[in-house]
């Protein structure tokens, strides 16, 4: 998570409704940013990560649910940080240069969350329909034809 | 919430541990050596060892791209093995060596036994291979190969339906490499995707897979370059590198295998 946790996850709180969402939702969210790296274009080990998830909390998941929950807490995390990254910043000398800590950077712009989970989302859980649907899609333009 | 995770390498996809026995089924002249072959060479550009079992002695494939020894006779690392004759006896003694030095040296292997389904199958029923794997750590893969020939499909169903060679990890790789010129993609293996068993094996669990033709292939393989190679600028037997058209279209192609097998969930199935 990035520097101003507790602003990011306030407005967490506000898009997701934070009562409805589960202990493993929070618990991908306080660790999204490990994961994210951990997973860098690959495939996370649920198996793994459940067995950790069951050994913080005392509450088991199921691969499924957490590949599931996961891909909802990188859109709302990814939301979150574009509405926070949207609040104007501080007019100048509002904060004492005294009180900027060392380590402030200015925000950067964050590119904008892909629309809908497309046929290539990793964290889509896997249909075996819809994958003969895209090697059907693949090779049709291969050969030239559309849908 | 304060349960603090610590990722190890594995978790983040970490590939030391990783130790697998890819096979290729299916009838031969599917592509499944060359399938084999890029698997060699994309673990071991990942800096993964792998040693290619070449039980194909017909066409022996995986043992003249992967020479067991050098030309002054010294034996190569993880050059190719092959069996002694063609024979079942030795090919079930040589299976039994290969997979003993396996689980000894902890190097994962690739197995071409082309049309040699019937020799596996009854290998799988002595050795209880898959039993085997499991017991020594070991994660199996069978990989599938077919072309457009519906021959090739029906033996492929007969194969996966008879339980012998069942595998938690199942690939059918549909390999547009082996088309007949003159044929689209589509058209080709239109009978197979619309064929109700594909589905129903699709459903049980085997994860199919589309491989791309790679055109400048036969150009790559008479230069002696491998994929890899191309990719860091390697060159030739002749000291030439390939030329940027040879480096795109090979960039391109293992860029689409990798995005196939990772939308396929298979890409760390392969050694």
């Amino acid at each position: 998570m990035p520097r101003d946790r507790k602003g990011l996850r306030a407005v967490l709180n506000e898009i997701t409704q934070s009562a409805d969402r589960s202990p493993l939702f929070w618990w991908l969210v306080e660790h999204h940013d490990e994961l994210a790296t951990a997973a860098s274009g690959r495939r996370l080990q649920w198996a793994r990560l459940c067995t950790r998830f069951a050994d913080a909390t005392g509450k088991p998941a199921s691969v499924q649910t957490a590949r599931v929950t996961w891909h909802r807490v990188k859109l709302s995390v990814a939301k979150a940080q574009l509405r926070v990254a949207a609040k104007p910043p501080p007019k100048p000398g509002a904060v004492y240069p005294s009180r900027v800590p060392k380590d402030w950077r200015p925000q950067l712009a964050l590119p904008a969350p892909q629309s809908g989970p497309g046929p290539t989302d990793p964290d889509k859980p896997y249909d075996p329909l819809e994958r003969i649907a895209e090697i059907r899609r693949d090779m049709k333009a291969r050969s030239g034809r559309k849908e | 919430m304060d349960g603090s995770i610590k990722l190890e390498g594995p978790v983040g996809g970490g590939e030391s541990a990783k130790l697998d026995l890819l096979i290729r089924a299916g009838r031969g002249r599917t592509g499944g050596s060359t399938g084999l072959d890029l698997a060699v060479q994309r673990a071991r550009y990942q800096g993964r060892r792998v040693k290619p079992l070449d039980g194909d002695l017909r066409s022996r494939t995986l043992s003249s791209l992967y020479p067991a020894k050098d030309d002054q006779g010294r034996l190569i690392q993880d050059g190719a093995s092959s069996p002694a004759t063609d024979e079942l006896p030795d090919i079930k003694a040589w299976l039994s060596a290969e997979f003993d030095s396996m689980v000894e040296e902890r190097v994962s292997r690739v197995l071409d036994l082309s049309g040699g389904d019937r020799v596996m199958q009854e290998y799988v029923r002595d050795l209880a291979l898959m039993d085997f794997c499991r017991d020594f750590g070991i994660d199996p893969t069978v990989a599938v190969f077919l072309g457009p020939d519906m021959e090739d499909f029906r033996h492929a169903i007969q194969l996966l339906r008879s339980g012998e060679l069942r595998c938690d990890r199942t690939m059918i790789v549909l390999n547009e490499g082996v088309i007949r010129h003159g044929q689209t993609t589509y058209g080709a293996f239109d009978a197979i995707l619309e064929h109700p068993d594909f589905e129903a094996i699709v459903k049980d669990g085997a994860r199919p897979v589309f491989m791309r033709r790679l055109t400048c292939m036969a150009t790559l393989r008479e230069r002696g370059l491998g994929f890899y190679s191309v990719l860091t600028g390697k060159p030739d037997k002749a000291g030439v590198k390939a030329s940027p058209t040879l480096f795109h279209m090979t960039k391109t192609w293992i860029e689409t295998f990798e995005r196939e097998h990772q939308r396929a969930e298979v890409a760390q199935w392969l050694p």
